[in-house]
């Protein structure tokens, strides 16, 4: 039932764009076409190790650890359950294209679902890899960097306290990677028929099994994700949303959007950012530069399939305040200061 | 026993774009056309990936070949496999293998919105200097004290130098190599840079804000993949620009002076002289880090 929704409001949502686009049918050329493809297919190339780092991630946390273990990693208390998630990305730094997985996984393995959420919200900024290409980006302004960091965590850390009250776990949807793998029912082979541990290799057979179907599960949003990204990108100018840089509230929004609409990946997305730099507030491009990475056209798909909808939409809206708000207070707070 | 051969069938379908996908990275990387896509420094993470997918296609290939038990039916219980979930990944491969691989046109440059003119220190990606120095006076001695932030000791000597002898030169060269690191520097600092001769290869880029006589002339510079492609360059000036049509590639030697664009101080590039070139063999420009 909730397949065939999610289903429709794709088809309603490409059928609202390609009726936009029908407009424009005249003055799109092959050229324009070909410019589509190069930039779908560019962020699939892109993206697709890391998700493939995602779904074997997944896979090996679902064959090789079991729930005891991980829970023996984590604090009982919820703050540190949640200071830990906000900064598990140092040590494990997954991009936003292969996190949704890893996150549906840690639920399923035990992990408070607040934690995995923060966890989720947090890693594809708060590691080395973005750190260092901010720093770059942003080299004759080296504290945004320290702002985007510190804005991450704040909202991930915030997000992830205030669901905690919210939601209890119940929200996960497991599609085709239901707990069972391997060839479909895995574990039947070995929990139910065979009460010996799987060998190695099984193991392996396994892991490289369920890691192809999660790719599978999530592929196709990363991929029509890709497509509206690419969609976007072609053929709509940018001027329509950034003629507002100034305007401390309205370059927020339209930076968000932006962000929303472009799907750049985190590690990429500061040299963006800078590029804006000129005309920009400060507060936009560091919404830009949090809200993206955290929330895009394909992630929210892949959500999409992993929570349910209900709980993304509270999400969203939660990640969206925490970001207007504090960029807000930031550009107010900094009038010729960071800017 | 259908629900048996349904597994199979989905194991199956799916072994197959496995397949398609792995040979698909393969060959893009073997034929160097994966230049078109991301930028070459994860190359190494694409051949990882179409590895990787190749042992994923080995383990569905295994169990589509696999004799089902009864114990398989845990899962598909009933409804066979909506074979609407592969669509998205078969469009996929059908554009990938039939349409030809090709760099992004020009024309999209006017919705992507160019890197042109006036820059602020913020966006400067390559130079150190602070931002406060940018008007001081004495700019071109002070630079010798930039900041480190962000840069390692050794690193940022080799910036330095660098930028030292793009000062020192009469005749700027600008190269894919020192690309981004010319149009920061001389697009940030122009006024230490006025006079000089510069030599460039680059596509005509036509916006409203214009003049008869100017154009722009870039490059896109890729950071990741073509979807963060950014067109940077520099604002040229030429009696007869209307000849020039939007995306024609052009070699220019020119002098840099000092114009208005939008109200900001910019370098404007006089053209001495031109030819027109056919787009070189890679259009986009891979931003070097120094």
């Amino acid at each position: 039932m909730k397949k065939n929704a999610i289903t429709l409001l794709f088809l309603l949502l490409s059928a609202y764009i390609a009726w936009h686009l029908l407009k424009f049918l005249p003055n799109i050329t092959w050229a324009d076409f070909l410019n589509f493809k190069t930039v779908f297919l560019s962020i699939i190339i892109e993206a697709l190790p890391f998700l493939l780092i995602g779904v074997l991630v997944s896979a090996l946390l679902q064959n090789f650890f079991s729930e005891e273990t991980i829970r023996k990693f984590l604090p009982g208390n919820r703050i540190l359950n949640i200071l830990l998630a906000s900064f598990l990305g140092i040590i494990f730094p997954v991009c936003e294209c292969g996190i949704v997985p890893v996150a549906r996984r840690l639920v399923g393995k035990g992990v408070p679902l607040y934690s995995a959420i923060t966890f989720m919200l947090a890693a594809p900024i708060i590691n080395p890899v973005v750190a260092s290409s901010t720093a770059v980006a942003f080299g004759a302004n080296p504290e945004m960097v320290w702002f985007r960091l510190g804005l991450a965590f704040f909202v991930s850390f915030a997000a992830g306290y205030l669901l905690s009250f919210w939601f209890d776990g119940r929200e996960v949807k497991w599609g085709a990677a239901q707990d069972d793998f391997g060839c479909g029912c895995g574990h039947a082979h070995y929990d139910h028929h065979h009460h010996l541990p799987p060998a190695f290799t099984a193991k392996i057979f396994y892991t490289l099994h369920s890691a192809s179907d999660e790719f599978f599960d999530m592929g196709k949003y990363l991929i029509i994700g890709s497509a509206l990204a690419a969609l976007a990108q072609t053929f709509v100018p940018r001027d329509i949303i950034l003629n507002v840089g100034h305007h401390s509230l309205s370059s927020i929004a339209s930076m968000m959007t932006f962000a929303f609409g472009i799907s750049v990946c985190s590690s990429a997305d500061a040299f963006i950012a800078a590029s804006f730099a000129g005309n920009f507030t400060a507060g936009s491009l560091l919404a830009f530069m949090v809200f993206g990475p955290m929330i895009d056209i394909k992630n929210i798909l892949m959500m999409l399939n992993a929570f349910q909808a209900r709980f993304v939409a509270v999400l969203i809206i939660i990640v969206s305040l925490l970001v207007a708000v504090s960029t807000y207070l930031i550009n107010f707070a900094a009038v010729g200061g960071v800017k | 026993m259908l629900r048996h051969v349904s597994l199979n069938a989905e194991a199956f379908y799916k072994s197959l774009i496995l397949l398609g996908f792995s040979a698909f990275l393969f060959l893009l990387v073997k034929s160097n056309n994966i230049i078109y896509y991301i930028n070459p420094r994860f190359v190494k993470l694409t051949e990882a990936a179409a590895v990787l997918i190749l042992l994923m296609f080995l383990a569905q290939a295994g169990s589509s070949l696999r004799r089902t038990s009864g114990a398989h039916s845990c899962r598909h219980y009933g409804h066979g496999i909506n074979k609407l979930t592969f669509l998205p990944f078969v469009i996929t491969l059908l554009m990938a293998f039939l349409l030809p691989n090709n760099a992004l046109d020009p024309s999209m440059a006017d919705n992507k919105g160019m890197n042109l003119g006036a820059r602020p220190a913020t966006s400067g990606q390559y130079s150190p200097t602070p931002a406060v120095q940018e008007n001081a006076p004495n700019a071109q001695t002070d630079n010798s004290n930039a900041n480190n932030q962000g840069y390692a000791a050794q690193a940022q000597s080799l910036l330095r130098s660098k930028i030292d002898e793009l000062q020192k030169a009469g005749l700027i060269k600008v190269t894919e190599d020192n690309f981004t690191l010319v149009t920061n520097e001389v697009n940030i600092y122009p006024e230490q840079y006025v006079g000089k001769e510069i030599t460039m290869l680059g596509f005509v880029l036509k916006e409203k804000k214009f003049s008869a006589e100017q154009f722009g002339l870039a490059r896109y510079v890729i950071t990741c993949c073509s979807a963060d492609a950014m067109p940077d360059g520099f604002i040229c000036e030429y009696k007869n620009a209307a000849h020039f049509k939007e995306g024609d590639w052009l070699n220019i030697r020119g002098t840099i002076q000092l114009g208005k664009y939008e109200g900001n101080t910019v370098p404007i590039i006089k053209i001495a002289t031109f030819s027109k070139v056919p787009a070189p063999q890679n259009p986009y420009i891979y931003p070097v880090y120094y």
